[in-house]
């Protein structure tokens, strides 16, 4: 997607467009599919009275023969941070989670939990770069009645009160009957309680080894908006692995970073905004779609999205109403589809809004209408919410961090953070088939925000981030020219 | 996988481990879903009668407002090219294809395949300075001549082709169903070349990162069993993006990429002119099998061929060496094959250049004593190089291409003297039944490192030396920028690095 940078850009493009890739390990803003400090379930949803069998399952794999702990933390649809537990893994362990046992039975990984004492022979018995007493002998196995009770309601009802002297938040998320809300695991040097949101928890607790891997399983999941699933159907797919970028160190070290800003940057220290190192996620996406015809075709996208940090327990409903920048469906026949205009237009068009985690039909009100009678296409999202005065973004080259809508090279003042998956469902006779998919990314999380796109009468075509075509030095298009060559694929320091 | 390339490249490690990190769209090895110039589909089965319903669907979809043209090539599971066809795309063009209607029905995108004719859309653009001119897509074929097509269905089930100007009959693997793999590419006509002939790649081949693609496998069943329902599971197909982006066909342009995906194709002179990203060779994968759902995981392999796609050069691709398989269960318990005692071992595994294998299979080690169902699997597929691969040397500033042992060979390696890994990709597709419902799901392995990692150990012998370093990330663990220490205060442990090398 080329944006309003592109005129600036473009005299650097020519420069940048062939120098030295890098090409090392765990050294860029993609987020790919490999071992990470930071696995994010981007969606769960479980029906807590376990009559439909709705679950969902992850599993986390360390692939080092060092023993590593896996710091769970379960949050809100609106981004609230209600349960946080630890998984000590000995080295090539790999540790299965069913989400039932833990919100409805209580159990962390029966029928005992995870503690530090189980190791093989093959693993290094302790060390590497955990803290030198590892406090995770008590690694909780069973969740306290009263805690397990407040935890479940506020993944239903958006009620947070566990008792126990734990603040309580009446608005900590939406209604809904099934248990919903998104989970980050961390790499973390010991046992502890302290929550991603706690900047605490970035001076003293998270590491930098990209170490694990993990994926999901949705279990009974259906087209959104319709009833239990005639049969139980299962979809599964890699967890988002987002790397430290670079890598390594001990608990709370504070190392540079070229990343501009990171994963979590709205929870870290003040001073040191980027210090948790974490690859950002981008804010476009291309995703297919099929629904209706004969074989019932329908489509799922489950959207993460980057809330706000709260300030208080009010604030958190405006991880509710985040407003997405566009949306705009392509049929099989290459016409486009809007349903609103965004929120940089002033057409009379209400914007089109979304929590911090969802999953929706694409036949629904939530996607623009599909005319005509193809059953497919695919659909771009630009799902930038505009910035927040709480995210944040590094200066370079001095370190320090600016906040608030300061307008920076990646917008004002940066794109919010996002990942998308497409569940695909159909009939084919007596069967039954579903696919889940990670969406295509069109840039990194270093990429300047997108514009409003001609789809929305915005002046910006829709494509991959830095526009097409790039020409690098001395090169032309196949026609010999190059008065197409507006592209770039450098992004800006801050 | 630390390799014996540690010990040397530690001291550089220390120098370059913080040092700024690229943030440019496209400017990686690492593999990633999004906006790519080559697409693979790593696996295809359709079965011949059309019985069972199996068959592969995959799309493709053009996320420019320029129209582009998809070359799309069918290679047999020995890496031999049998079919090529183009699709043309507007801008923003989805395009999907069964291959049951390609293999069996003879069509291709009915009713009447894509041509150049189709009206754009309101936000497409309609022409593209990159393709050539005049296009020659007018003619783009919609039916395919049955002659053609079954002697194309033959090929890709019992590795026998019989053209009429060409045969060959070793070009594949002996099954029932129709199987090989697919590659997609952006090129600038639309050619009848293979991306086997090095002319491709000096007239055809475009390098823009535009189009993204996706696959569902109809009918998709536990390697060796019959299906009871009809399952399906889909995956993205792996994106592989030209670095650096773009030029005219067949423009010459320096890569910091050491090798790439097709450099055993291009010109001796110009090995890595694809400018496609390299794919991995050491990956981790889970897996279950058994217990009362009926658990089972295939994995599917692709593999980076032997040879140029010649009919002498594919037996050698229909059976190809895999390095290094380690299952562990779920309490950690490491499993090599029966004669190989060490965690380490190499054992003699040969799979095609594409197959599905069931893990409860003899492709994998057994789980003998161990009660549990699951856990994950290790995978070293490099083959131990080859003489037909090739890699970049930077020497005295300019690149050259060489195929002897570089800094990227597999450590240890006597058989063959190859200078890199060979590439592979690997997916996995996880099976349950849970009262009478079928559960599916297919989802992609983690590389351990990226195409641009040097080889991960590899014994000479049955059995790896004392010492061999363990299986971890590539560079191993633990990293430590400089200035810092573990959580412990030492630095004992970081004998780790991110830094790849020049070959």
């Amino acid at each position: 997607m080329k944006t309003l940078l592109i005129v600036s850009l473009l005299c650097c493009g020519a420069a940048f467009a062939a120098s030295p890739t890098s090409i090392n390990n765990d050294d860029s803003c993609d987020i790919k599919v490999g071992p990470a400090a930071t696995l994010l379930l981007p969606y769960f949803e479980v029906d807590v009275n376990g009559t439909s069998g709705r679950t969902t399952l992850f599993t986390i794999t360390n692939v080092t023969r060092y023993p590593q702990i896996a710091h769970v933390t379960l949050w809100t649809d609106w981004a609230y941070p209600v349960l946080t537990f630890n998984l000590f893994l000995t080295g090539y362990d790999v540790q299965a989670i069913n989400l039932y046992d833990i919100i409805v039975r209580g159990i962390v990984s029966p029928p005992s939990g995870t503690a530090s004492p189980r190791r093989h022979a093959q693993s290094e018995p302790s060390g590497g770069n955990l803290r030198a007493n590892v406090d995770c002998a008590g690694a909780t196995a069973v969740i306290p009645a009263s805690i397990l009770l407040g935890m479940r309601n506020s993944l239903t009802t958006g009620v947070f009160n566990p008792g126990a002297g734990t603040t309580a938040c009446s608005t900590a998320g939406s209604v809904h009957s099934n248990a919903i809300g998104y989970a980050t695991i961390d790499v973390v040097a010991s046992c502890t309680n302290l929550l991603p949101s706690d900047p605490n928890y970035y001076a003293t607790d998270l590491l930098f080894d990209n170490v694990l891997i993990g994926d999901y399983q949705q279990i009974g999941t259906r087209p959104a908006g319709t009833g239990p699933a005639t049969a139980l159907d299962m979809a599964g797919n890699p967890m988002v692995h987002i790397r430290a970028v670079p890598e390594g160190g001990g608990a709370g070290s504070h190392v540079s970073t070229a990343l501009p800003y990171t994963f979590y940057d709205r929870y870290t220290p003040a001073t040191s905004r980027t210090i948790d190192r974490r690859q950002p996620l981008p804010s476009t996406f291309a995703v297919r779609y099929i629904q209706g015809g004969n074989s019932a075709f329908a489509t799922n996208l489950t959207i993460w999205r980057e809330g706000s940090a709260g300030s208080s327990c009010a604030s958190y409903q405006n991880n509710n109403d985040m407003a997405i920048l566009e949306i705009v469906r392509f049929d099989e026949h290459e016409n486009p589809f809007v349903k609103s205009q965004g929120i940089g237009c002033t057409c009379g068009y209400p914007p089109d809004y979304r929590p911090a985690t969802s999953s929706t039909s694409t036949a629904g009100s939530s996607y623009p209408a599909l005319a005509g009678a193809d059953t497919g296409g695919w659909i771009y999202l630009n799902l930038s919410n505009g910035g927040s005065p709480l995210y944040s973004i590094t200066n370079h080259p001095s370190e320090k961090t600016t906040e608030g809508p300061a307008t920076t090279p990646f917008g004002t003042p940066r794109a919010s953070q996002n990942w998308v998956t497409a569940t695909i469902f159909g009939n084919a006779g007596a069967g039954r088939m579903t696919a889940e998919l990670d969406a295509a990314p069109l840039g990194n999380g270093c990429t300047p925000s997108a514009a409003i796109s001609t789809g929305n009468f915005g002046a910006v075509p829709i494509g991959p981030a830095g526009g097409t075509f790039l020409c690098p030095p001395e090169t032309t298009l196949t026609n010999g020219t190059t008065t197409q060559c507006r592209g770039t694929n450098a992004n800006p320091k801050p | 996988m630390k390799t014996l390339l540690i010990a040397s490249l530690l001291f550089c490690g220390a120098a370059f481990a913080a040092s700024p990190s690229s943030i440019n769209n496209d400017d990686s090895c690492d593999i990633k879903v999004g906006p790519a110039a080559t697409l693979l589909l790593p696996y295809f089965e359709v079965d011949p009668d059309g019985t069972s319903g199996r068959t592969t669907l995959f799309t493709i979809t053009n996320v420019s407002r320029y129209p582009q043209i998809a070359h799309v090539t069918l290679w047999t599971d020995a890496a031999f090219p049998v079919l090529n066809f183009n699709l043309y795309l507007t801008g923003y063009d989805v395009q999907s294809i069964n291959l049951a209607d390609v293999l069996l029905r003879d069509v291709i995108a009915p009713p009447s395949g894509t041509t150049s004719a189709t009206s754009p859309g309101a936000l497409s653009a309609s022409g593209n300075g990159n393709l050539r001119a005049p296009l020659d897509c007018a003619g783009n074929a919609g039916v395919v001549p049955e002659s053609i097509m079954s002697a194309v269905r033959w090929a890709l089930r019992t590795g026998i082709v019989s053209f009429p100007n060409f045969s060959c009959n070793n070009a594949g693997n002996v099954h029932y169903d129709a199987i090989g793999y697919a590659t997609i590419d952006v090129v600038a006509g639309c050619t009848q070349r293979m991306p086997s002939d090095p002319l491709y790649y000096t007239n055809d081949l475009l390098f823009d990162n535009v189009l993204i693609g996706d696959y569902q496998q109809i009918g998709a069943v536990p390697a060796g069993s019959f299906s009871g329902a009809f399952d399906a599971a889909g995956n993205p197909m792996v994106h592989i993006r030209a670095v650096p982006e773009g030029g005219g066909a067949g423009a010459d342009v320096g890569t910091a990429l050491p090798y790439t995906f097709y450099d055993r194709y291009t010109p001796a002179s110009r090995r890595t002119l694809d400018r496609r990203q390299p794919l991995p060779s050491t990956f981790a994968t889970r897996f279950v099998q058994g217990g009362t759902p009926g658990f089972a995981t295939n994995l599917t392999i692709w593999r980076e061929g032997i040879g140029t796609g010649t009919c002498a050069t594919s037996l050698s691709s229909a059976r190809i060496l895999v390095s290094d398989i380690v299952r562990f269960d779920e309490h950690e318990n490491p499993f090599a094959f029966g004669s190989c005692s060490d965690i380490e071992a190499v054992c003699p595994i040969f799979l095609g250049a594409t197959s599905t294998t069931n893990t409860s299979g003899s492709s994998y080690p057994s789980m003998g004593g161990s009660t549990d169902v699951g856990g994950w699997i290790f995978i070293n597929a490099n083959n131990g190089g080859s003489t037909t691969y090739s890699v970049t040397q930077n020497i005295g500033g300019a690149p050259v291409t060489t195929n002897a042992r570089t800094a990227l060979a597999p450590a240890g390696s006597t058989t063959t003297a190859g200078p890199r890994p060979s590439q592979n990709w690997i997916t996995t597709s996880m099976f349950g039944i849970l009262g009478g419902n079928h559960i599916t799901a297919e989802l992609d392995a983690m590389p351990l490192g990226n195409g641009c990692s040097p080889a991960a150990f590899m014994s000479p012998t049955s059995f790896s030396p004392l010492g061999a370093p363990p299986i971890a990330p590539a560079g191993g663990v633990f990293v430590c920028p400089p200035g810092t220490t573990l959580t412990n205060g030492t630095t004992a442990l970081c004998n780790g690095t991110n830094v790849n090398p020049q070959p």
